[in-house]
């Protein structure tokens, strides 16, 4: 019954992560890389999936596996090919919506301030931001054995008001995160190739 | 007497952000000129020789500071972005730095005694070099926060330091007007 009044602002937190907030870099396709092999093991799902997907764009695409105690090298099959690994690094996750929360939680809870809680969570915006960073390990065959490794971050920030969890919006960043920052890594990759 | 409670937790929303130097009172003031069109590279801040008094992980407290000093810029319509540690640079001006102090403080102090007792304190400082090195202006800032609901986390107060400190270097950037 005590959160009875609340119920209406639920579900209304609205979408947690808009495309605008994961605009992605312009990948540009290295011309003269033939073959690529790709290394997902140490990648989470969204950044394996999105690097899937971008490492469809580039010609003869295929995922590989490394053997215990050999280099990326190992897997290069001809010359002008990319052995590529990827992986996530740290994480950063900051927001507000536990406090909010917790405020809205105990307004409600005295009843009289349930005029405070509703207030709270219309007024008061939650936010959250989330920066992943990820690393790419890259063999050129042909022109070096030993990785070059490249390091991107990404940052996701987003707003909102209504009742939101802070799992739930740590949920949806990080996968727009781990996106946004294989995009960038393979941008790079793509800038280093030329 | 729930009123005056109620009342007493409405006005704590309004003072959960980050205290500090505001403005060319608070600390001596260096010029600089201001940038112009130039691709700005964030570095991640180190946190070599930082005063830490905080329990929990402060790792990532040096990118995230990087990310939210880009991400200022950009909203202010410069093109910049952050880069992590072993990144590297890539732009005409490099801001980079170093965490100077993360201090978590004391929850109990903040709820049971408040005005100031146990706040979070969080600081920075560094440099704005050009691509070749030249050190174009040195900046230095801190914020505290003593107000969060049942006292805040450390770890939520201290982000909205590393958030205000950000935006505190982006202005800087953006105004040439340098705390030192």
């Amino acid at each position: 019954m005590v959160g009875a009044g609340l119920l209406p602002l639920l579900g209304c937190a609205g979408q947690i992560v808009r495309p605008s907030d994961i605009a992605s870099p312009t990948l540009r396709t290295p011309a003269d890389v033939r073959g690529v092999v790709l290394l997902l093991e140490a990648a989470p799902p969204a950044m394996a999936d999105e690097a899937r997907r971008l490492g469809a764009q580039w010609a003869d695409s295929r995922e590989g596996r490394l053997s215990q105690g050999d280099g990326l090298a190992s897997l290069c099959s001809a010359p002008g090919g990319v052995v590529m690994r990827l992986a996530q690094g740290r994480t950063y996750f900051a927001s507000n919506a536990g406090d909010r929360n917790a405020l809205i939680i105990y307004e409600s809870a005295i009843v009289v301030g349930l005029p405070v809680a509703a207030i709270s969570a219309l007024a008061w915006p939650w936010y959250g931001e989330t920066i992943i960073e990820g690393t790419l390990d890259t063999v050129r065959c042909g022109r070096n054995t030993e990785p070059t490794r490249l390091v991107a971050s990404a940052h996701v920030r987003s707003e909102g008001r209504g009742l939101v969890r802070g799992g739930t919006i740590q949920k949806a960043q990080e996968e727009a995160a781990l996106r946004l920052v294989t995009r960038k890594l393979f941008a790079l990759a793509a800038d280093d190739a030329r | 007497m729930r009123i005056s409670r109620v009342a007493a937790m409405g006005s704590m929303l309004l003072l959960t952000a980050c205290g500090g130097p505001t403005g060319p009172g608070g600390a001596r003031v260096a010029r600089a000129p201001r940038l112009t069109g130039q691709q700005i590279a964030v570095s991640e801040f180190s946190l070599d020789g930082a005063n830490v008094r905080y329990g929990g992980s402060s790792e990532a407290f040096g990118i995230a500071l990087a990310e939210e000093i880009a991400s200022s810029l950009r909203e202010r319509g410069y093109q910049a972005q952050a880069l992590p540690a072993n990144a590297p640079p890539r732009g005409a001006i490099v801001v980079s730095g170093r965490i100077t102090r993360v201090d978590g403080g004391s929850q109990a102090l903040r709820y049971f005694v408040s005005f100031g007792a146990g706040a979070t304190k969080f600081g920075a400082a560094g440099a704005v070099t050009g691509a070749d090195g030249t050190r174009l202006a040195g900046f230095s800032d801190e914020r505290w926060s003593g107000w969060g609901i049942f006292g805040g986390s450390s770890r939520s107060l201290l982000q909205k330091c590393v958030r205000q400190v950000g935006r505190d270097i982006a202005d800087m950037v953006d105004t040439g007007e340098y705390r030192q």
